[in-house]
């Protein structure tokens, strides 16, 4: 079995989530530098992949990676049916927000919306949010960098996930409204949960006890 | 006329190249006659129908099927005609018409191609194969473990290894979101989340609810256990038959199956549109890919008085054609299940000649 993990943001607490769910992956996982892909662990038939956030949900989807770790972001701009979500991680807690430059924040009201447009790395989940909201959206997908858009006048507004706020804050940025919580969540295969429920639900109890323990 | 940008055929077509083509000719042939051979008489529905009759064939649970069929205007009648994009709707009216006369159970087999609108990420085809057998008339256990089993040996004389039949339960949501006053507008979301196993999202929806939904999506799994958890479930009153009906099913289909593993999942509800009760499908481990489906439905006729179909074609099938009334019958029970001939012949590992 196949375990797909994100790079980058959200690594960091996974990787102390993974011994408490008694997976313990070989030294090179641990090694930034390390240029493997793939990585074993002490379970002989669960192996590690680390690729980027977007494409855990991709290879789970798709069902070459039976399970993964991915913030609830990517999952609800995929919104892959063959993706089970069985636990919140309560792990890379952070909020998906409507951002634009303090300058236009003093005079705007959100309410008074009727088309926007706006940079981010989430179209489609941008897009329903506003289609919801009754306003009309124009998204210019970014892959990273989202802040640099209202900077270079690129657009006024930007959809990006936000943890402390601070990046936001030194690039001129507020928050104006809020899309959604967001958390890391063990996802699962569903072709790979009903084919083979003997291997994964044990795999399942094992990160909840990790999750449990985790908790203050 | 089409620029190299847009490739030589809309997306989500295309051409099926010797010797491919004769291979999937086999295997379809190999399922038609297994069909037959079991009393399944072949139907070959019409491509184009009103749009106004393919809505009302089946009701279930769940209510109207998601909406990607591809539709036209039809410049004889000026009225709207749409291409299937599923067989059972069509067999299903096939057998409140034309066949209404036959005595029941009425066994029908099918193969053929049908249409999407869209395709999705994960599948991006559009015209796909399907090969199925709908059975009209009684609505026991007795019919479903029929159909299911039929389907299965087909799929294992093809040698298709590492199967697992999957079971589900869609009025059991049903009966449980009426009894939970789950308003519509949380209905959607909930469904998605219970389709999910979203845990966190299904105890922030479902309200007093969420303990029943969370028991019922631990209770899911490898069916020996499962039957066990199922049945020391205390579920509210209304969602008690439901479930008894779904145990009944799942405990004769434990007994009696061979070529498969079995997974009960009662909450899920994937793609099961018009469904009345016990649904299934079958997953191949190697492909992780999805063999086919089906379930129980009530079959209705349709509300206008003649059934009517675009002019310039005709249904093909084994009794003489007759129009006749709608309205004359009302729903009768139906079992159906249609497989997929794209993952039938991805997954199927015999040469040719075993084929056939």
């Amino acid at each position: 079995m196949i375990l797909a993990l994100p790079k980058g943001r959200i690594l960091e607490d996974i990787t102390s989530l993974l011994p408490r769910a008694n997976i313990h992956p070989e030294d090179a996982f641990y090694d930034e530098n390390s240029r493997q892909l793939r990585f074993t662990t002490n379970m002989p038939d669960v192996d590690i992949i680390r690729v980027r956030a977007f494409d855990v949900a991709t290879f789970v989807a798709f069902g070459v990676a039976h399970l993964g770790i991915v913030g609830l972001d990517v999952l609800m701009e995929f919104d892959y049916p063959e993706i089970y979500v069985p636990l919140d991680l309560n792990v890379g807690r952070c909020r998906i927000v409507v951002a634009e430059p303090h300058t236009v924040a003093r005079s705007d009201d959100p309410i008074h919306w009727s088309h926007v447009r706006v940079a981010t790395k989430y179209p489609r989940l941008t897009q329903r949010h506003f289609v919801q909201r009754g306003v009309q959206v124009e998204c210019i997908k970014l892959n990273g960098a989202v802040e640099l858009a209202t900077s270079l006048g690129l657009c006024e507004r930007i959809v990006d996930l936000v943890s402390t706020g601070r990046t936001l804050k030194n690039n001129g940025l507020t928050e104006v409204e809020k899309i959604a919580d967001v958390s890391s969540r063990l996802i699962i295969n569903r072709a790979a949960w009903k084919t083979m429920p003997q291997a994964i639900a044990p795999l399942i109890s094992q990160f909840e006890k990790a999750t449990t323990a985790a908790k203050p | 006329m089409a620029t190299k940008k847009e490739g030589i055929l809309p997306s989500g077509f295309r051409d099926v190249l010797p010797p491919q083509a004769d291979y999937e000719a086999a295997v379809v042939a190999r399922l038609m006659k297994h069909f037959q051979s079991a009393g399944y008489a072949r139907v070959k529905p019409s491509l184009m129908e009103f749009e106004t009759h393919h809505a009302v064939q089946t009701t279930g649970a769940a209510g109207g099927s998601d909406d990607n069929r591809l539709k036209l205007m039809d410049p004889v009648s000026n009225h709207l005609m749409l291409i299937r994009n599923d067989f059972t709707t069509q067999v299903a009216r096939i057998a409140r018409t034309s066949l209404a006369h036959h005595p029941r159970p009425l066994r029908l087999s099918y193969q053929g191609e049908a249409l999407c609108a869209h395709g999705s990420v994960l599948n991006p085809a559009r015209q796909y194969g399907q090969v199925g057998i709908e059975r009209f008339g009684n609505d026991d256990a007795n019919a479903d473990i029929e159909v299911m089993i039929l389907a299965l040996e087909g799929l294992h004389a093809l040698s298709i290894p590492e199967m697992t039949l999957d079971l589900n339960m869609p009025p059991l949501t049903q009966a449980l979101f009426e009894h939970f006053e789950i308003a519509p507008d949380v209905a959607v979301p909930l469904r998605h989340a219970l389709n999910s196993k979203d845990k966190t999202a299904i105890a922030q929806l479902s309200g007093k609810g969420a303990p029943t939904f969370q028991q019922l999506i631990e209770a899911a799994g490898d069916a020996e256990v499962s039957v066990t958890r199922l049945q020391s479930l205390s579920l509210p009153l209304p969602a008690k038959r439901p479930l008894e009906q779904f145990i009944e099913t799942a405990e004769r289909i434990i007994k009696s199956i061979k070529h498969a593993s079995v997974v009960l999942d009662p909450l899920e509800n994937h793609g099961f549109a018009y469904h009345s009760g016990v649904t299934f499908s079958y997953l191949t481990r190697v492909q992780g890919r999805e063999l086919g489906r089906g379930g129980q439905y009530n079959a209705s006729a349709t509300t206008s008085s003649v059934q009517r179909l675009p002019t310039g074609t005709r249904r093909t099938s084994r009794a003489p054609q007759r129009l006749r009334s709608a309205g004359a019958l009302d729903a009768e029970p139906a079992v159906g299940c249609s497989l997929f001939v794209d993952t039938l012949v991805d997954s199927c590992p015999l040469p040719i000649e075993k084929v056939l």
